[in-house]
């Protein structure tokens, strides 16, 4: 299974999208700290949710203009998270 | 002790505000937007609970656009140095506390709206003071002082149709006056929480309306972007930099739920109607000096006044000595103020009511008003 971390700059940000998904229905979105491996070496959040909530993500962050960095795919292969910028 | 000094802080709060501070003091006290651990995060969406629940009570759009401080005044200082710069120009009322009177002084050159006897400013005066640099007009939305309320709507009209910013201290209304961001026009909003909302101390806030070109005047540690020197330019972190004080803005969604289901409108009226009551009793008293309003409807529920032939800091000492009564003489950290209302020489006594205040406690005042006022006369 394939997840979707969406990064933001602030805490409040992701708090803000996880919340909004939250009311949307998506109750798997959470924040987290956003993994090393596609930070720039200092801290940031992002929420993490399932890949296939990719469409309600893009529709909230639009219509509540969330402003997020960017997309990432985390997939699990060979044991260990590895990580894909979206397009 | 009966405490008459809302306008200085709202001494009782709702019960379940000491039961909030008390249980997320023990369960929620790691620090917000400090790595990704449980408790962290937990306390990260309590608080942002409470900023939701500010974003309803002033409706704000973008909870992203609040940034706590300990205060009023810190928010009133980022707000006004964070904005202004030594060339710019910046009209303030006459009406203000030292919380702008000193970073305005302090940041660049200003002109003071003049107002009249029972502080009312007259919006006109404000077009006439524009210059060709003139940045942002700063208004309080009661004066602390007298309880006189600004015109904030008009105001912002001519900020707006000037292309000023319009900015807005209120520390007196916040919790107990309406205030809709977008309705009334505020572009950047000062407010504490200790008083008409009821939170533990150490809460306050600045609200930044959205393209707004402020900078930090504190800077540090937010959480983010920790491999910069810089200070993140996106917001709250901006202008949120070191810990924030968790519990006690947790145990704030408390009382604002409570002021949110009473509605700040109602709460004012109470408490005006109590100020109101309070200016016609002092009225039946020889040698009573009221200032500002009488009960127009332009006024909250603080109060000043004299005993003619007593000095201010003098009534309240034995107010509090001889009565168990708690109210405030002297200038109030609003000289400017006085002058206009006339009080400049000896100051006066402040009482001003809040959420818990009843009628009885107006009667418990006037009673003593009128024995110190016999006694000294």
């Amino acid at each position: 299974m394939s997840n979707l971390i969406v990064t933001a700059g602030s805490v409040t940000t992701a708090i803000r999208l996880e919340k909004q998904l939250s009311y949307a229905g998506d109750l798997s979105a959470a924040v987290i700290h956003t993994p090393p491996a596609i930070n720039s070496g200092g801290c940031s959040y992002s929420v993490r949710t399932s890949l296939d909530k990719l469409s309600l993500v893009k529709q909230i962050i639009e219509s509540k203009r969330i402003r997020v960095r960017k997309f990432y795919i985390e997939e699990y292969v060979n044991g260990e998270r590895v990580y894909s910028a979206l397009s | 002790m009966l405490y008459l000094d809302n306008a200085a802080t709202s001494f009782k709060k709702p019960s379940r505000v000491y039961f909030s501070m008390m249980k997320n003091t023990i369960t929620n006290s790691a620090n917000s937007g400090r790595g990704g651990h449980f408790y962290s995060l937990r306390a990260t969406k309590k608080i942002y609970d409470t900023t939701e629940a500010i974003c309803t009570l002033f409706n704000i759009e973008n909870p992203e656009r609040i940034a706590y401080t300990q205060n009023a005044t810190y928010a009133l200082n980022m707000g006004i140095l964070g904005v202004l710069d030594k060339n710019s120009h910046v009209i303030i009322t006459q009406m203000e506390h030292n919380s702008v009177i000193r970073p305005v002084t302090k940041a660049c050159r200003h002109s003071v709206i003049k107002a009249d006897r029972h502080g009312r400013i007259r919006p006109s005066d404000i077009l006439r003071a524009i210059r060709y640099n003139t940045k942002m007009i700063i208004s309080t939305h009661a004066s602390n002082v007298c309880g006189t309320i600004m015109p904030i709507s008009k105001i912002s009209e001519i900020a707006h149709g000037n292309g000023l910013l319009f900015m807005v201290d209120a520390a007196q209304t916040a919790g107990c006056l309406p205030i809709d961001v977008q309705k009334d026009g505020i572009d950047i909003m000062a407010f504490s929480g200790h008083k008409g909302l009821m939170t533990p101390m150490g809460v306050g806030g600045l609200y930044v309306g959205e393209n707004i070109d402020i900078e930090p005047i504190i800077t540090g540690g937010t959480g983010s972007l920790s491999e910069s020197a810089v200070q993140p330019d996106f917001m709250p972190d901006m202008l949120q930099s070191g810990t924030l004080n968790a519990p006690a803005i947790i145990a704030a969604k408390e009382s604002i739920d409570l002021i949110l289901k009473e509605t700040p409108g109602a709460i004012g009226d109470k408490e005006r109607e109590l100020a109101v009551r309070l200016i016609e009793d002092l009225k039946n008293i020889d040698k009573i000096q009221i200032y500002g309003l009488g009960n127009e409807k332009d006024r909250n529920g603080t109060v000043a006044f004299n005993v003619k032939g007593l000095d201010s800091v003098m009534c309240a000492q034995i107010l509090n000595d001889e009565y168990k009564i708690c109210t405030r003489g002297g200038w109030h950290c609003a000289y400017p103020a006085h002058c206009a209302l006339g009080s400049e020489k000896n100051g006066a006594v402040r009482a001003s009511f809040g959420y818990f205040n009843t009628a009885r406690d107006v009667q418990k005042l006037t009673d003593a008003v009128y024995k110190i006022s016999k006694k000294f006369n």
